[in-house]
């Protein structure tokens, strides 16, 4: 048995939360998570890469309701003096912790800058298929072409989730099922493949689900991968668990909804966050963690405007709306009971936390030698177990700590 | 003294004790041989960690993380393999067998994937008997 003896106190950083969350984008998901961000009792400012807010008729509605909801919407948003609206902006530089940040700008009139306490990216949706070859589109593409009256590909592949993320989708599969019906409708003779990790058929849509498989759409419930021929042309192996690798020669690839901060990279490092070979932030699991990303504070909704179904944009937008309100209504944020900290008798300075940080907590300092920022490090341990010169260590989770439980454990004759 | 093995299990937060869990939750009769330590993130566990295990007589060493490309703090789980590959090679040039340290990547809910793993770790010592380290000391 142990003894209770004093401990340090856990909080090294203690952030009074700005009661304001920023939200970055213009459409459908920016104003409506703006909205619910509203309706929580927050201030909000809306900072637009454009100059409108939004042009409903861009998108497209699966009924009247949907689109009726919509306009309503619109119209507070426009009136809500709570919501300050920013146009043409242009993101100079991004400060400050979670709970506390400060975005500086270029705007239509002249320079701004804003404060808040949670940040949110809800930029509009693009293709996220580099890499794959293929001519790729999105649900939205996919639907335009079938209502167009355009020619449909003999094979259509439709990919949900990311492939270097392995996320999956929000809400399950159902405007990929929707539009892969109405292929088949138009195009009775075309082969649709479905690779998703996880069938989502929420509620009712069990049904569509099942009417998908007797149409003869195939599911694939595995990962995939993509291997370029010499002759230019390339296949998609999808490896499933039950059948094993299946070589599909894809006409056509549909991806998930996603916003491309591949082109905007110079945005991601200021908001310090890492980016797969697809232009995507890293997630955790979007439904256990809806929105959030690796940075606490930064939320992600992907653009969604376009999805099939009115529902999906609306749920998902209000999820990350209330992941951001849960944070902002806290008074204040604490960090650090786990973060590493450098002991600067030892430090070389060497760069080796640096560089291994997945978060950029370390730099540094002005005397030559390391720190690890509090409000960045999320207590992973990289930087402990690979410094050479062992001078860092982690509150809470010390290397001492580690080897009594070993000893402990290694004797194997307690029990 | 004990005759049973020891086998040291360093599991992650996320996938590693979430497979424990599901584990427990499942039913599934785990070993009294397998002691977890939980870490953070596996990017925690040093090479000095998995050899202090064996300098105090552990049989068998196991790192248990999310599977890859899904690890909760990007690449904690790379980071790993790279230190239970140098281990081995220790383990190796030292007369232990490398076998002795393995990794094993699984999702929080591979409940079954865990026992299997650690059905492979008592196997394994089964027939390279016990640590000779232990045994002269």
């Amino acid at each position: 048995m142990s003894t209770p003896s004093p401990q340090p106190p856990n909080s090294l950083l203690k952030t009074k939360v700005v009661k304001k969350a920023i939200v970055l984008g213009s459409g459908l998901s920016a104003s409506v998570i703006s909205l619910e961000i509203v309706n929580q009792g927050y201030d909000v400012d809306l900072l637009m890469p454009g100059n409108e807010l939004i042009n409903l008729d861009s998108y497209s509605f699966p009924d009247e309701h949907g689109r009726r909801s919509a306009v309503e919407k619109m119209k507070i948003i426009g009136s809500s003096p709570r919501i300050r609206l920013h146009r043409d902006c242009t993101i100079t530089s991004i400060d400050g912790s979670p709970g506390d940040f400060e975005i500086t700008f270029n705007e239509a009139d002249g320079n701004g800058s804003v404060r808040g306490g949670a940040i949110v990216l809800a930029l509009d949706p693009s293709p996220s298929g580099i890499g794959l070859g293929a001519s790729v589109v999105t649900n939205s593409g996919i639907r335009g072409i079938i209502e167009n009256d355009a020619a449909i590909p003999k094979v259509v592949v439709f990919i949900e989730g990311s492939s270097t993320t392995m996320s999956c989708p929000a809400q399950g599969t159902t405007a990929s099922i929707e539009n892969a019906l109405s292929i088949k409708k138009k195009r009775p003779d075309a082969q649709v493949y479905i690779l998703v990790r996880d069938v989502g058929a929420p509620g009712f849509f069990e049904r569509t689900y099942q009417i998908a498989q007797e149409k003869g759409i195939v599911f694939f419930r595995g990962d995939f991968s993509y291997r370029q021929s010499l002759g230019g042309s390339g296949s998609l192996i999808a490896m499933d668990p039950v059948v094993g690798e299946v070589n599909i020669h894809a006409d056509l690839i549909v991806r998930d909804e996603g916003f491309d901060l591949g082109s905007n990279p110079i945005l991601a490092r200021k908001l310090g966050l890492y980016l797969s070979q697809e232009g995507q932030p890293p997630r955790f699991n979007t439904r256990l963690h809806p929105g959030e990303t690796i940075r606490e504070g930064i939320f992600v909704s992907r653009g969604l405007g376009a999805s099939i179904l009115a529902s999906e944009n609306f749920s998902e937008a209000c999820a990350v709306a209330s992941t951001t309100s849960e944070l902002l209504s806290k008074e204040f944020l604490e960090h650090g009971a786990e973060v590493a900290f450098v002991d600067k008798e030892k430090c070389s300075a060497c760069l080796a936390c640096v560089r291994i940080c997945p978060y950029d907590a370390p730099l540094i300092g002005d005397k030559g030698k390391a720190e690890i920022q509090v409000a960045k490090c999320q207590a992973c341990g990289m930087c402990v177990s690979l410094c050479p010169s062992k001078a860092i260590d982690q509150r809470n989770w010390t290397d001492a700590q580690l080897s009594a439980q070993i000893v402990i454990a290694s004797k194997g004759d307690s029990r | 003294m004990s005759q049973g093995k020891r086998i040291i299990a360093y599991c992650c937060e996320h996938g590693g004790i979430g497979a424990v869990e599901r584990a427990e939750e499942e039913h599934r009769q785990s070993s009294p041989d397998v002691v977890i330590i939980p870490v953070k993130c596996l990017g925690r566990v040093d090479v000095l960690h998995l050899l202090q295990a064996f300098r105090e007589g552990a049989d068998a060493v196991f790192v248990v993380g999310c599977l890859e490309k899904n690890c909760h703090h990007l690449y904690g789980n790379i980071e790993a393999r790279k230190r239970v590959d140098q281990a081995k090679h220790v383990l190796d040039s030292l007369g232990l067998n490398g076998e002795r340290v393995e990794m094993f990547n699984m999702a929080s809910n591979q409940g079954l994937e865990f026992m299997q793993s650690a059905e492979i770790m008592i196997e394994r010592v089964e027939r390279l008997g016990p640590n000779p380290l232990r045994v002269k000391r």
